[in-house]
């Protein structure tokens, strides 16, 4: 018994000791907290030793012999003196001219924040020394300058701090539970430090706030050691990662592209009346004025729509090398002509001939495109690519395909944009409100339906997900889509953003679609218009006509049977080549078609969209990726820079718009690289709901999962088991004299005076004896004095009488004066004390 | 009651106690018999010095402890009229042995031991040597000033406290067996004297500073000095040598001092000991003679056992005039109490602790 009494003393004592040490830790983090925000590193360590060395202070002065006024005013002086000090420091141009204005600025801070912590916490200090009461306030400074760290999380709506609810969320933890726990221990320790101050000793309870303490130092230490994220996206992409730009640029326009500007452009060039602005250097920083000037010289029709002009030198460059290749591009076309020609004529209808056509051509194509999209077209650059055959093209986005799905013209055309309003020079994207409603132009944050769906019939319906590596400025589907919904980011250090799709991709065949009249009847005749403008330039309606004449007379008035015949044209006499560039025309389309011939898939589209609308077919130019079926693997597409295409699509009633790409015969640009399996198959994993184990970044499974809320939980148990257990013991000690026996009334009954009595807000004092405590209380409870005497007698008299004989063990006795004490003491306390004291679970605790 | 000199004459020229009696009192063996004697004594020092409640009581507890008492003291603060009435409150039913009830030695630095306990003197109508007993032959002796005279004066004079008997012509003469030295020494004025050593502090149970006493009472000393010219009156009842004794039989006898209060005082003894303030901690012989103080104060409070107050009343004065404190250390009372709160309150927690 005197052995646990003997560690109860020493722990009361450890807990004592502590008291200040926590109290300084807890105003120094509270500094940290407030300082942190508007001061430097010097000012928050001098706040910091301002604290420490006002506890201190405040402690001598609280119990020194000054009045607490006097104490008062001195700390009001100090802070005066040390703020002009610091005032001084900057004022005069002594202390700057002697250490240099950055020092004496610091000099200033340290000042002016040394002083306010340390006046602030000596004045509370001394004050709650001299009065206890004013513990509360200084506490509840305390209280708010921690809180101040997490004022921005109100109602539990924003997580703040955002450093700590980070780190929760990276583990694992809910970071309301975060703070909750915080909240909960902070509560605690300040309930325990109050605890602890206003009672001279230490209680059972104030033991509790050991480890309080400790979980609250390994919570901040955990915090501290916060990792940093590793951004992982070295999978040999990065360095061409800068160069994509997906969206295939039209001639003429493309160079010097750095933004994909297109609608910029397009806007910009309807406004000004068809392209006849200057330069528009205005919007193209990176383009330039200085070019301006060299367009307006150097082009025959004075200010070309666009800014082009950054290229200077790859037009000089294209442009000999044009007329190099002219010759051959004429004799090539030649034979393509005739070879074309026989073919194509010899068709009645393309039933098979686009298969043949698109098989392998499409990859040209999109060769092409890749250099077409490099944002240096310059030769230099292309020269060092052709010197560097290894580089790949940059993967740019991950399709995963839900449903079996294989095309007509067995390649995926994945729609991004439309180009359907002829701008004086070119196509570019409609603003009309009525067409092209087929284009998503912002990416969906809502499942979101496509204003305008093709008819069912003839399609069937695709479901994918798309995984972008790149970022794009809008969802691309294959086409033609209908629905475009959000998903979570399966893998958000490895791609930008990832959407779903649903598609109703074509399944009809070409050759069905012969003798189906194309444009849509429910069209408005000025949106018919829309789809059948294209440039003055009477050469594309006799090239037409031309081609059109030399189809069999039955199938002559047919119009798709016309759209194709087209198509097969362009198909036999084009030659790919991304070196020819056709810059620096006022048609590029018509510099290319009545020219050499040579061009890349924006030529032949516009080619095809103008040769089509002449024939008075509604048609437009679609862009977006392009992928052979082939080079699918199982449900994954991997799209890579060099797949960005256009192609030309036109309008087939029943079915909606319809891709009919031109495959020329010849390509004079080198195969293009090769697909990198493995990296298609890695990126598809990653693209899928479940990535695969050792690419996710190392997210350690939360050692406590729901700490927080667990913590509060036992926080809330342990207190409720606690009051009511405290409760019981009380209500056992407040019964319990009624049924003793004599052995142990004195000490029993005697117990139930005191805790009356401390109930009432009478405790005896550390070292005072029972006597004198009665005698304290003797002015209240008289009858206290007897029963004192009765037990101090019943311990500490002669053993050898026996019971009978000695009347502190007397039950009648003791049961008389208690009900006497109990009498006097209603008396003359006051009940709201009796009745605070009646509630509170651990006064006994305080009973001595 | 009181009988005169002459009653009884004998041989020796001295004179003999003021009052005096031939009869025996009642003997006294009960608690309540012994607390008559100490509230009679209490109620006889009581109107002689007025404003010393406090000190009156110390030294009859230290009277019935069988203890002596150092009174440190300012000049003319009622020492002496204080011992004086003490020993006028004694009546000696034991004429015959030649011991006086009071005698009072003011110490000087030429002062002779033989001026304290007596001396052999040649008697020449005898034609022989005999003892004159000196001032030590009295139940109640004002030793004032002992820090003014020379060492061996203070050891005759402490060696009488200490043992009760006296050697004078190598001759050990005992001394009463009711002897009781009121000691005093000016705490201030200090040259030319022989400041007593620890070992002779310890003879004395008790060392008690007196203070100012305070306005009321001084009034009261100015307007009752004539009526106090001639002593107490005789309405407040003496007692005897022997009830004085019996007294303190019934105090070592009747009044119950707990193992746990033996413990409280030796863990304050420990305490003291352990203290950084102190150079010297307490001796196992003041706690001896503790004890004895416990149980004179417990009967002082009518009760049949020493208590935790009785250890906080007493050990101040028991236990300050024993210990050699540190250079600066702050009052011996602040230490003391310092060490005592602890155990004091351990001991007044026995009592809620259940008993086995």
């Amino acid at each position: 018994m005197t052995k646990e009494k003997k560690k109860t003393i020493e722990l009361g004592g450890i807990a004592r000791a502590v008291r200040h040490p926590i109290r300084i830790v807890a105003l120094a983090l509270a500094a940290l907290s407030v300082t942190s925000g508007i001061a430097g590193a010097a000012g928050i360590l001098s706040a910091i030793i301002g604290v420490v060395l006002g506890v201190i202070t405040g402690e001598k002065l609280g119990r020194s012999r000054y009045r607490l006024p006097v104490v008062i005013a001195a700390h009001l002086a100090f802070l005066v003196v040390f703020w002009g000090l610091a005032w001084a420091t900057t004022f005069f141009g002594i202390l700057p001219s002697l250490l240099g204005p950055s020092s004496s600025l610091v000099v200033d801070v340290i000042l002016r924040f040394f002083a306010t912590s340390f006046c602030v916490v000596s004045c509370f200090r001394a004050v709650a020394v001299r009065r206890p009461t004013a513990m509360a306030i200084e506490l509840l400074v305390l209280a708010a300058a921690l809180s101040l760290m997490f004022a921005a999380h109100r109602d539990a709506v924003i997580e703040r701090p955002l450093w700590l609810s980070d780190w929760a969320w990276r583990h694992g933890y809910d970071p309301s539970q975060v703070l909750l726990a915080i909240g909960a221990v902070a509560v605690v320790v300040l309930a325990g430090l109050l605890l602890a101050e206003s009672r001279r000793k230490i209680s059972l309870a104030s033991v509790l706030l050991l480890p309080v303490l400790a979980l609250l130092a390994m919570m901040l230490l955990g915090v501290s050691d916060l990792r940093q994220p590793e951004v992982e996206r070295d999978l040999g992409l990065t360095e061409s990662v800068e160069g994509d730009e997906p969206n295939p640029t039209p001639p003429g326009h493309a160079e010097g592209g750095n933004e994909p500007r297109r609608d910029g452009g397009g806007s910009r060039g309807e406004e000004r009346d068809g392209g006849r602005s200057g330069g528009g250097g205005d919007e193209r920083p990176d383009g330039g004025s200085q070019t301006s000037e060299q367009d307006g010289s150097s082009t025959a029709e004075g200010d070309e729509q666009d800014g082009g002009g950054s290229q200077d030198e790859g037009e000089r460059d294209g442009g000999s090398s044009s007329g190099d290749e002219r010759d051959g591009g004429g004799r090539s076309a030649g034979d393509a002509g005739l070879d074309g020609g026989s073919g194509g004529g010899g068709e009645d209808g393309g039933r098979s001939v686009p298969a043949e056509g698109e098989e392998g051509e499409g990859g040209q194509c999109s060769q092409e495109e890749r250099d077409q999209n490099d944002r240096q077209p310059s030769s230099q650059r292309r020269d060092q690519d052709r010197n560097q055959p290894d580089r790949s093209p940059a993967p740019m986005a991950i399709v995963l395909l839900e449903d079996d799905y294989s095309p007509e013209s067995q390649a995926y055309y994945f729609r991004q944009d439309v180009w359907s309003e002829y701008n004086g020079s070119r196509l570019v994207a409609s603003r009309r409100a009525d067409a092209d409603l087929d284009v998503l132009r912002e990416f969906p944050t809502l499942r979101t339906r496509v204003r305008q769906t093709p008819p069912v019939k003839g399609r069937t319906l695709v479901h994918a997900r798309v995984a972008l590596l790149t970022d794009h400025n809008h969802p691309f589907a294959l086409e033609s889509p209908v629905v475009f919904e959000p998903i979570s980011n399966p893998n958000p250090t490895r791609f930008e953003r990832a959407y779903r799709f649903e598609s109703l991709a074509q399944t009809v065949r070409f050759r069905d679609l012969v003798g189906r009249r194309l444009g849509d009847p429910s069209w408005s005749d000025e949106l018919r218009q829309h789809y059948l403008q294209g440039p003055a330039d009477p050469r594309y309606e006799a090239l037409a006509q031309e081609i059109v004449g030399q189809l069999p007379p039955g199938v002559r008035d047919d119009a798709f049977t016309q759209a194709l015949a087209v198509k097969l044209y362009l198909d036999q006499e084009m030659t790919y080549s991304t070196r020819e560039r056709h810059a620096n025309q006022p048609d590029p389309t018509a510099h290319m078609l009545f020219g050499n011939r040579i061009g890349y898939c924006v030529h032949f589209a516009h080619a095809a969209v103008y040769l089509w609308r002449s024939l008075g077919i509604p048609a437009r130019v679609g862009t977006g990726y392009h992928s052979p079926e082939d080079n699918r693997r199982g449900s994954v597409i991997l799209l890579r820079s060099n797949d960005g295409h256009a192609w030309p699509e036109l309008w087939v009633e029943g079915v909606g718009w319809v891709v009919m790409d031109i495959a020329p015969a010849r390509n004079l640009d080198p195969p293009a690289q090769p697909l990198d399996e493995d990296l298609q198959e890695l990126l598809g994993d990653m693209a899928r709901e479940n990535p695969p184990e050792p690419l996710e970044p190392p997210n350690r499974e939360p050692l406590f999962p729901n700490l927080g809320r667990n913590l509060a939980a036992a926080l809330v148990g342990v207190l409720i088991f606690a009051f009511t257990l405290l409760y019981v013991v009380k209500l056992w000690r407040r019964l319990v004299p009624i049924v003793e026996g004599p052995q142990h009334m004195p000490r029993v009954g005697f117990r139930l005076a005191i805790d009356l009595l401390n109930e009432a807000g009478f405790v005896r004092e550390h070292g005072e004896t029972r006597e004198a405590f009665a005698s304290r209380t003797l002015h209240l409870v008289p009858a206290f004095r007897q029963l004192t005497a009765w037990n101090v007698a019943a311990r500490l008299a002669d053993p050898s009488a026996s019971l009978d004989e000695r009347a502190e063990f007397r039950v009648a006795n003791w049961r008389l004066v208690l009900g006497e004490f109990k009498k006097q003491l209603r008396r003359n306390t006051s009940f709201v004390r009796r009745f605070l004291g009646l509630l509170n679970p651990v006064s006994f605790f305080f009973s001595r | 009651m009181d009988e005169t000199a002459d009653k009884n004459p004998i041989e020796s020229d001295f004179e003999q106690s003021k009052h005096i009696t031939y009869e025996k009192a009642p003997p006294i063996d009960d608690l309540q018999g012994a607390f008559g004697v100490f509230d009679r004594l209490r109620n006889r020092l009581r109107p002689a010095v007025l404003g010393r409640d406090d000190v009156i009581e110390k030294i009859i507890v230290a009277l019935l402890a069988d203890g002596h008492v150092l009174l440190e003291d300012y000049p003319g603060s009622g020492k002496t009229t204080l011992a004086k009435a003490l020993g006028d409150a004694i009546i000696d039913d034991l004429p015959e042995d030649d011991i006086v009830t009071w005698r009072r030695i003011q110490f000087t630095p030429d002062l002779l031991p033989s001026d304290v306990t007596g001396s052999t003197i040649f008697d020449p109508n005898t034609n022989r040597f005999f003892f004159r007993p000196g001032p030590v032959f009295a139940h109640v002796v004002l030793a004032d000033e002992i820090n003014r005279t020379s060492p061996k004066v203070q050891a005759a004079m402490l060696e009488a406290m200490a043992e009760k008997q006296t050697t004078v012509d190598n001759r050990t003469r005992v001394l009463d067996e009711l002897f009781f030295v009121i000691a005093t020494q000016n705490p201030l004025d200090l040259s030319g004297t022989f400041p007593l050593p620890f070992a002779q502090l310890d003879r004395f149970l008790f060392k008690i500073k007196m203070t100012h006493i305070s306005k009321d009472a001084e009034l009261q000393v100015l307007a009752t000095m004539k009526a106090r010219k001639h002593g107490v009156p005789d309405e407040f009842p003496r007692v005897t040598r022997t009830e004085i004794l019996d007294a303190r039989k019934v105090v070592e006898e009747q009044i119950f001092v707990a193992p746990e209060v033996h413990e409280c005082i030796v863990d304050i003894a420990n305490n003291v000991r352990r203290d950084q303030r102190v150079l010297q901690g307490i001796s196992t012989r003041a706690l001896v003679l503790m004890v004895p103080a416990l149980q004179a104060r417990a009967l002082s409070q009518v009760r049949a056992f020493a208590t935790a107050e009785d250890v906080q009343e007493m050990a101040p004065f028991v236990l300050a005039h024993r210990i050699e404190f540190a250079p600066g250390a702050e009052a011996p009372e602040t230490v003391i109490n310092d060490c005592c709160a602890e155990p004091i309150e351990r001991l007044a927690r026995t009592s809620m602790q259940r008993q086995e």
